[in-house]
């Protein structure tokens, strides 16, 4: 009776303690399958960041593959990710503070923003280079369903999955119905099925470049040197210094304009996006600028444009070299092209040029170093002479004891100049909201090249010339009307400043000021003229592209 | 002398009975038996023109900009579209005041119904209305795009009671000439609508036609015409094989549904809206031109810019005399059908397109 009593507690406590351990197994399992649902496969259990579960979970969930929908299936530019805040407020409710939209756009960028080499390509996109030509995309798809009212630029800097570029086209029909009628020449809705396939191949989600930069961080603190062009106003050479305090960064930078003998100082914050893509707001001489400019991979080099923020079209390109006292780094020289048979004076910009010596150049055949003059640690004068059958073209006369950045151009003569941009867009502005966006005129000195022929490849790009400016009737002879009306051009410079936007009641039919015109650059060269000529298109203000 | 009297007022009761007789076969009573009015579609207003004088006699205020505008038989009611496409109003023509408002926005099990309305038909009767309608759910966090449909509206409850699935691209629903039963449905091609069997039938190819040698040819629906006469015109442009491009006047006789296109014998230009005189003679184009059109070949008889610069609409008098241009601006403007203009008032707002009609008195 004992014994059974005994057996009889044990198969009791045996009974009891797999009915424990069975319920705290289920229970174990059970939450860590709850854990699995509700933990996405995010960074730190966060949906990209606290600032976006804070404002965007109410409308985009945690779906079933535990990620936000909608947003954590697309990447985007800082740009792109603040066009669609700006359309969440507008549209759909979303309450932010100047702050939180800031952090929203850092936290999207950083989290699903593009690899800096995603982001180059469509740089002219970011920074809106005006009078941009974007290169031929050739799909004809995406020429009628998307590019008839946005540039390529606009899908180019997106990544999206193949269900996401198909939502894009619902979004389309639902917010702009009359895309069937604006596109009646096509059937839109079978032509964008064949552009989002295309899309979803050229540009997912997916990218290995991206998932091996996201994280990083480029240190841009410290001292530059910069070399920058600005049409008009030509080439430039400076000092900058990025400086981090209290997690801010700011710049201070200083720039000498050489044609002009112009400083400039600047100062300004500047936010970092995605580890490398460097947005800039300046003061500069009582002006605004902004900046867009990336961190190449090596951290050695900025490049990137800066705009007026109260007249876009005045812009400038700019690339900064960081401080190193290695060797020698030339990041300029003036004049950039030098010509057969002369011995012409050139002026180096650069770092470290005190210990510049001859050898440490490789100059073309033909060409001979015969003076050089330091002038400080950051210019160096040279003496080179070319003879009569020195190489003509273009050459690399860095060695590994001197970097040198821009190439020697060597040439014959020059036969003709051409005017950029080759199809030039002003618009005017500046009597309301909208800014006037002017267009700077360059003209170009070329060489033939070998075979003589203008335009052709091996003609030569020598230099920017400075030109009498004029606008005259397009096409040539027809009415002048319009020239009277869109706004001017400094015969000195090549700057075309547009007039103001609205109803002109002096003009016939109580037009706006819009129109159509060529620009006409002359150039003395060797007794003779050359001419260059471009079309400008003046017209209304870029309603479409205002974000906020 | 008491004689005399009488017989003189026998020969004024003769004198006036003659009178009316004359009036009453001389067809000049018919000029009282209707009242001709313009209707501009301007900003957040409907702008009603009496064309006679011309002036603005009312401004019938709605939300945003109008876009279509039909009216019943006797055009004592009318039926526009505004506020971005997502209302129909009904407008009593008599009073000039809005009389019912029909917002088309609804709601899906999974999130909003956003209808938007590209043409849109009161019956002669004005008892039902008919718009072709694109559809989008708002869903959370994406939209999704619904089939398309034209929706049959009974105008007492204002509800809709019907819908049938349509093509993209239609932009103009008509009702057939003395046939409340049939509406024609402008597209990309022309369709009917027949009400009693609630079939939608493919009637003319414009666009995507079978014999291509034909070519393709658009059509800018915008501005539908037909309210007064029995023809819808409109400017067309037409791409041939050979890739020759064409612009050109269509019109539809919307009592038989004959559909005509006769290419103009000049180089293409852009032109908005078209109207065609009672005889098929001429047709009357605009936009940044003007022309005057022969209809038996297409040839330009005139060709002038408008007075006041861009216009969209062009329509006609009820007696086919004078021709009504406005839109595109805010000038009403009357001229002759040798393209002389008669006279320009100002309009309150800008507008789209200028509709006449008689209206029943």
């Amino acid at each position: 009776m004992k014994e059974n009593r005994i057996r009889l507690l044990l198969l009791g406590l045996i009974a009891v303690s797999a009915i424990i351990f069975f319920a705290l197994y289920w229970n174990g399992q059970g939450n860590q399958t709850r854990e699995t649902a509700a933990i996405p496969p995010s960074v730190g259990g966060t949906h990209v960041s606290k600032q976006v579960e804070a404002s965007c979970m109410g409308c985009h969930a945690v779906d079933e593959n535990g990620k936000l929908a909608r947003i954590e299936y697309m990447r985007k530019t800082p740009e792109g990710w603040s066009q669609t805040i700006a359309r969440m407020e507008r549209l759909h409710g979303l309450k932010v503070t100047d702050e939180q939209r800031k952090q929203l756009i850092r936290d999207l960028s950083n989290e699903r923003g593009l690899s800096p080499e995603e982001a180059q390509s469509v740089q002219y996109w970011l920074a809106e280079k005006p009078s941009h030509m974007e290169d031929q995309i050739k799909n004809p798809n995406l020429q009628n369903a998307c590019m008839t009212c946005h540039a390529g630029g606009r899908f180019m800097a997106q990544r999206r999955t193949e269900e996401e570029w198909k939502n894009l086209k619902d979004f389309h029909l639902v917010m702009f119905p009359s895309i069937y009628l604006n596109h009646r020449h096509t059937d839109w809705p079978v032509v964008a099925d064949a552009a989002i396939n295309y899309l979803a191949k050229q540009y997912p989600l997916e990218n290995k470049e991206w998932e091996n930069w996201k994280g990083k961080n480029q240190q841009v603190d410290g001292k530059w040197k910069v070399v920058g062009f600005q049409g008009t106003k030509g080439a430039y050479v400076g000092d900058s210094e990025f400086m981090s305090t209290d997690g801010k960064l700011t710049e201070k930078k200083s720039v000498h304009y050489l044609d002009q003998n112009v400083s400039l100082q600047s100062t300004g914050n500047v936010e970092m996006y995605s580890g490398y893509a460097l947005r800039m707001q300046y003061e500069q001489a009582g002006k605004k600028l902004r900046g867009t400019f990336n961190v190449g991979r090596d951290g050695k080099t900025i490049t990137g444009d800066w705009s007026d923020a109260n007249n876009p079209g005045i812009t400038g390109e700019e690339t900064y070299y960081k401080v190193q006292t290695e060797k020698p780094e030339i990041i300029h020289m003036e004049p950039r092209a030098i010509q057969r048979g002369q011995t012409q004076d050139l002026t180096l910009y650069g770092m470290n040029v005190k210990q510049l010596t001859a050898q440490d150049l490789k100059l073309p055949a033909g060409v001979s170093l015969k003076n050089m003059f330091v002038l400080s640690d950051d210019q160096v004068k040279i003496s080179l002479a070319v003879d009569d059958a020195a190489l003509t073209g273009a050459s690399i006369i860095g060695t590994e004891k001197a970097i040198v950045h821009p190439k020697l151009v060597v040439y014959d003569r020059i036969d003709y100049i051409k005017v950029t941009p080759p199809y030039a867009v002003a618009r005017v502005g500046g009597a309301g909201l909208m800014h006037k966006v002017s267009t700077q005129f360059v003209a170009y000195a070329y060489s033939s090249g070998k075979d003589g022929k203008q335009g052709t490849d091996d003609d030569i790009e020598l230099m920017p010339v400075t030109a009498e400016w004029a606008l005259a009737s397009y096409p040539e002879g027809e009415k002048d009307e319009d020239l009277h009306y869109i706004g001017s051009i400094d015969s000195k410079t090549g700057l075309f400043t547009p007039a103001a936007e609205g109803v002109n009641k002096e003009r016939p039919f109580t037009q706006e000021n819009v129109g159509s015109v060529s620009v006409i650059a002359e150039y003395r060269y060797g007794g003779n003229t050359l001419t260059g000529k471009t079309h400008l298109v003046v017209t209304v203000p870029d309603y479409n592209n205002v974000i906020n | 002398m008491c004689k005399q009297l009488k017989w003189k007022k026998v020969a004024y009761a003769f004198a006036l009975s003659l009178f009316m007789l004359v009036f009453s076969f001389s067809g000049a009573h018919t000029a009282q038996s209707y009242t001709e009015r313009v209707y501009v579609s301007g900003y957040g207003e409907l702008t009603v023109i009496d064309p006679a004088v011309p002036k603005v006699v009312a401004s019938i205020k709605v939300k945003g900009p109008v876009r279509d505008v039909s009216f019943t038989e006797d055009g004592r009611t009318a039926l526009l579209l505004a506020n971005g496409r997502t209302t129909l109003y009904m407008i009593d023509t008599i009073q000039n005041k809005v009389m019912e408002e029909i917002n088309l926005i609804g709601r899906t099990d999974k999130g909003m119904l956003d209808r938007r309305v590209w043409g849109s038909a009161i019956s002669p009767d004005g008892l039902k209305a008919y718009a072709f309608v694109t559809q989008g759910e708002k869903q959370t966090n994406r939209f999704k795009a619904l089939p398309s449909k034209i929706i049959e509206i009974d105008l007492k409850t204002k509800e809709v009671v019907r819908d049938i699935e349509a093509p993209y691209g239609i932009h103009s629903l008509q009702f057939k000439k003395n046939d409340p039963n049939t509406l024609f449905v402008w597209g990309y091609d022309l369709y009917t609508l027949h009400t009693e069997t609630w079939k939608l039938e493919k009637k003319e190819e414009i666009k995507n036609r079978k014999d291509e040698r034909q070519g393709s040819t658009n059509i800018l629906l915008l501005f539908p015409r037909g309210e007064n006469t029995k023809f819808n015109s409109f400017p067309t442009v037409t791409t041939y094989p050979d890739g020759r491009v064409a612009e050109g006047i269509g019109w539809a006789n919307l009592e038989t549904g004959a559909f005509k296109i006769k290419d103009f014998d000049k180089e293409p230009v852009g032109m908005f809206s078209a109207i065609i005189d009672d005889q098929e003679k001429y047709g009357y184009v605009i936009m940044n031109h003007w022309y005057k059109v022969n209809l038996k070949n297409g040839h330009v008889i005139k060709d002038t810019k408008p007075p006041t610069g861009t216009i969209y609409g062009i329509n006609m008098s009820t007696d086919s005399k004078k021709i009504y241009l406005g839109g595109g601006g805010n000038d009403f403007i009357v001229a002759d059908t040798d393209l002389n203009v008669e006279k320009i008032i100002k309009t309150p707002t800008d507008g789209m397109d200028i509709k006449v009609k008689a209206i029943k008195n």
